[in-house]
């Protein structure tokens, strides 16, 4: 009877008048005690945490019980698994993209999410997308830098809030709060095979707790972890005997993750504290295989698979202060360094143009980005309102070091062509900003937010920037929510210093030429057209209700509308279509060359929805049900730049329109009864597109299942297994594509955009122990 | 129509809980200053807001009538059997503590770091719960006991004295 007793007082506590509360004054101690507080989210308002009723902008939150019952790992899969409208799919092929999952929100850029950790700017990572994946042309926080049994909670707003965080958030601020005081230690091993045998994963997890005085506290967490590839090419029929000989699916990886994470208050009410989170990451994935020609058997005579080997390392060191000034007022203090480099590696390789005395390892260059940020925030409140008022100092460094000469003379190392000299470069920039954030309760039922936020960049200038909104308690369990602001994405340094140009022989000329991605203030860019990046501005537009009759209960429903004007893309791959570019070109000595643009305005509107459900059904019986909903549409409404047409673009055009599904469904049900518990997710995703040689080819929308079950074999064992994905499902072939690279009979029988990947099924076991 | 009810926010409604649990660690404590008429609680300005302290009425501890007392003094404590606290620290903390103990008054607050600073009954939130720590030299030096039930779901800790 407890468990429903604690049920009742859920309710009690969280849905009914007073009266009842005060009935509920009559439950027992250890009733009180196991009654969860409702879900609160930090992010989307400085005021303070706010529940969903309370909420001016759709939030999420994702507990840590949900992520670990997810099964999943990794931070992006456990993501994936339950916010709506959050697209992380696996690619490979793809270089430097096989190794940094890429997510996205509501279709948007990876770049246009914002991500936080306790509320501080979280760095963005060196890679620059650049092959055809989503998210083509952008940097993004690598999100599964950071161990997942670090993590208390995971809050999604789902609006742009640039108005109170700066760049980037236009799609959305992802905010992941650390665990805190009171945590139990924990070990935790879990392994993981895809069906077909491959793709075996060990990973070993602790987080030792340790206690400091007056109620501070260390947490560390290491997490390490080793990931076998998945192999889910096709045949290739180049071989005179086809088999399969390219590495399509997951990369093979080792990983080693740490977050340390502590607070030490001081008897003077200071309260210091310190989040490092490290990463280090050997990831390696192939390109195409090279069968056996003229130019490498003399080292290959089979043929070779290069092996593009990535070594990512990845910190986050933040220090800080907090404060009281009186019983109204607070401050905050703190200064984050943020660094990611990225090393590319080649092996199992060769340069043609070296023949025989090429060597076969390469080193082909590094990206590194490095973010400093430093903040100071004040906040009062009142009885009816909140003020918050802050300054920001942040600094970013962006470069390229060059690989050894061997990885790009002439054409370069097979299956990544190292960075040239040319390529190298160190750039950086300064942005200072001040906001200010009032929240005013207007009355009982209305409350009401505006921010602004201003910022000046070194390089481009200032921007300035509001947010609008409100929320009003229609009845005591339903409320109506809107929003508007605007918002703007800097262009990223990688966007504004990355280059990578190749070099080969043209034969009709008998000349050294280059081809590749050249930097917008090149003066061959500049020539072609290119002018300097300026900010994405964005407009933001949310409607939506949320209903919570009880604790047990909730439903949200929330319209939203996007518009982001100067887009920033890759131009066309522009190889002299007209005299006068021709002209440019062969001046130069270059054949074909692309560079960002401000070259695009697009909208993002659609609905997002959910419905989340506890039961409690006999004693000790609980049954959760989720069933949410997701749609999107993005539509490129004007181009702005002739170097970025729809025809001479149409793969890049489309995939912003259509590469990602538009919706997504997911019912989700867990059944508890103790000691045991089965969780069921039925995941659908929307269709989708990808264009080979002009054309469109469509793929199906699919569902695919997950399932887990945990046994709590005693308070400190924990025994969990399950699988995702159970059914296998791939997507569907390229309908009515036959190609030796792509094609349902090539090499890769499946798209990259695959929103569950390609490699089918996977189980799990796990076992965890608390003490 | 729009209906005009109370609407309690999530900070109210956590209140409300905090309340609630101490209320009901107050009925396994046994005080010597029942005045033999009401249990008294004092609340210190700052611990509590917009009159949660109203789902009190009508309750009892030991039997007694629960009344409620506001007060922003350490000297003000006199006679209570229950005081809640904010967020204080250094000699006005001491202050309060050296008040209550001497009064053999109950001292319980949500206040980070409160049981190790001497207070007697600290709330504290570990993964959406809350939890109890006492610090049971507190309690004995304020001459109060508490009943072996309260203690085995506590985290009871032995340092800190007023």
């Amino acid at each position: 009877m407890r468990w429903q007793r604690i049920m009742w007082l859920g309710l009690c506590l969280f849905s009914l008048p007073l009266s009842a509360q005060a009935e509920a004054m009559d439950a027992s101690l250890e009733e009180l005690l196991a009654t969860d507080v409702e879900l609160q989210a930090d992010v989307g308002s400085r005021s303070g945490a706010r529940a969903l009723l309370e909420n001016k902008s759709p939030v999420d939150v994702i507990t840590h019980e949900q992520l670990e019952a997810s099964g999943w790992q990794k931070l992006t899969d456990a993501l994936r698994h339950y916010v709506p409208g959050f697209n992380a799919p696996e690619t490979s092929v793809a270089d430097g993209s096989d190794h940094v999952r890429v997510f996205t929100l509501r279709g948007m850029a990876p770049d246009q999410v914002l991500v936080l950790v306790n509320g501080k700017r979280l760095h963005q990572g060196a890679l620059l997308h650049v092959n055809g994946v989503i998210g083509r042309g952008s940097s993004q926080v690598d999100l599964d830098t950071i161990a997942l049994k670090s993590i208390e909670r995971v809050e999604i707003l789902r609006d742009g809030a640039a108005a109170q965080y700066g760049s980037d958030a236009i799609a959305g601020v992802i905010n992941i709060v650390l665990k805190g005081m009171g945590e139990s230690n924990e070990v935790s091993l879990r392994s993981s095979a895809y069906s077909k045998g491959d793709g075996k994963n060990i990973n070993t997890e602790i987080l030792w707790a340790l206690p400091l005085a007056r109620d501070g506290f260390i947490n560390s967490t290491l997490s390490i972890d080793r990931q076998q590839q998945t192999w889910r090419g096709g045949l290739d029929r180049r071989l005179s005997v086809p088999r399969v000989d390219t590495h399509v699916g997951l990369p093979a990886a080792d990983n080693g993750k740490a977050v340390i994470h502590g607070e030490m208050p001081l008897a003077n009410g200071l309260l210091p504290y310190l989040t490092v989170i490290g990463n280090r990451r050997d990831s390696r994935a192939s390109a195409f295989y090279r069968p056996p020609s003229a130019s490498n058997t003399m080292l290959y005579p089979g043929g070779f698979l290069p092996m593009i080997h990535a070594r990512i390392n990845d910190i986050s060191l933040l220090a800080g202060i907090r404060g009281d000034w009186g019983d109204h007022a607070a401050w905050d203090f703190s200064h984050t360094y943020g660094f990611n480099s990225f090393a590319f590696n080649v092996d199992h390789s060769m340069n043609y143009s070296l023949a025989g005395s090429s060597p076969t390892s390469f080193r082909n260059g590094k990206l590194g980005f490095t973010q400093q940020t430093s903040n100071l925030d004040i906040r009062w409140h009142g009885e009816q309102w909140h003020y918050a008022v802050g300054l920001e100092h942040r600094s970013e460094s962006y470069a390229i070091t060059a690989g050894e000469q061997a990885s790009w003379v002439t054409g370069g190392s097979q299956g990544f062509s190292g960075f040239r000299p040319e390529n190298a470069v160190a750039g950086s920039r300064q942005v200072w900003a001040a906001y200010a954030d009032g929240d005013y309760d207007v009355s009982r039922q209305l409350q009401v937010e505006a921010a602004l936020r201003g910022e000046h960049y070194s390089d481009f200038g200032g921007t300035g920037d509001f947010k609008l909104a409100a929320n009003y308690r229609l009845l005591p369990t339903l409320s109506l929510r809107t929003g508007t602001s605007t918002g703007f994405r800097a262009p990223s340094l990688s966007q504004l210093y990355y280059s990578q140009t190749s070099s080969f022989v043209d034969t009709a000329t008998n000349t050294l030429v280059r081809q590749g991605t050249f930097r917008p203030n090149d003066p061959l860019a500049i020539a072609l057209g290119a002018k300097p990046l300026k900010p994405e501005k964005s407009e933001h537009l949310t409607l939506g209700l949320a209903f919570q009759p009880d604790m047990t209960l909730s439903m949200t429903v929330d319209y939203y509308f996007t518009r982001v004007r100067d887009r920033i893309m890759l131009s066309n791959d522009l190889s002299g279509t007209t005299p006068a570019q021709a002209a440019i070109l062969a001046a130069n000595n270059v054949s074909q060359a692309r560079f960002f643009t401000n070259g695009l305005d697009t909208t993002t509107q659609g609905v997002d929805a959910r419905l989340d459900q506890t039961l409690s059904l006999r004693t000790r019986d609980d049954l959760t049900l989720g069933l949410w909903f997701h749609y999107n549409r993005n539509h490129v409404s004007q181009f702005k730049d002739p170097n970025l047409t729809r025809t001479a673009s149409f793969d890049q055009i489309d995939r912003l329109e259509n590469g990602q599904p538009k919706t997504g469904w997911r019912l989700h049900g867990r059944y508890q009864w103790k000691p045991l518990a089965l969780g069921l997710s039925f995941n659908r995703y929307g269709s989708y597109r990808q264009v080979i040689g002009g054309q469109p080819y469509h793929f199906k929308a699919r569902w695919t299942i997950d399932s887990n079950l945990d046994w709590q074999i005693s308070k400190a064992w924990l025994f969990s297994m399950g699988g995702h994905n159970l059914l296998g499902t791939q997507p569907n072939r390229w309908p009515g594509l036959s190609g030796t690279f792509y094609g349902f009979d090539g090499i890769k029988p499946w798209s990259r955009y695959s929103p569950f990947g390609y490699s089918g099924a996977s189980y799990y076991a796990r076992l965890t122990a608390r003490f | 129509m729009l209906v005009n009810m109370p609407v309690l926010q999530a900070d109210e409604k956590e209140q409300t809980l905090k309340l609630a649990i101490a209320l009901k660690v107050a009925r396994f404590v046994q005080t010597h200053s029942d005045n033999g008429k009401h249990y008294t609680i004092a609340i210190a300005k700052g611990a509590l807001d917009r009159g949660s302290e109203g789902l009190l009425k009508g309750l009892t501890v030991h039997k007694l009538p629960v009344s409620i007392e506001h007060i922003e003094r350490p000297e003000q404590v006199k006679d209570q059997q229950m005081l809640l606290l904010p967020k204080l620290h250094g000699k006005s903390l001491k202050a309060w503590l050296h008040a209550a103990t001497s009064q053999h008054v109950l001292t319980i607050s949500d206040m980070r770091g409160f049981a190790e600073a001497g207070g007697m009954v600290q709330l504290y939130k570990a993964s959406r719960r809350f939890r109890l720590k006492i610090n049971l030299d507190a309690v004995r030096q304020g001459g109060l006991k508490i009943r072996s039930r309260l203690l085995k779901i506590a985290e009871i800790i032995r340092r800190g004295r007023v």
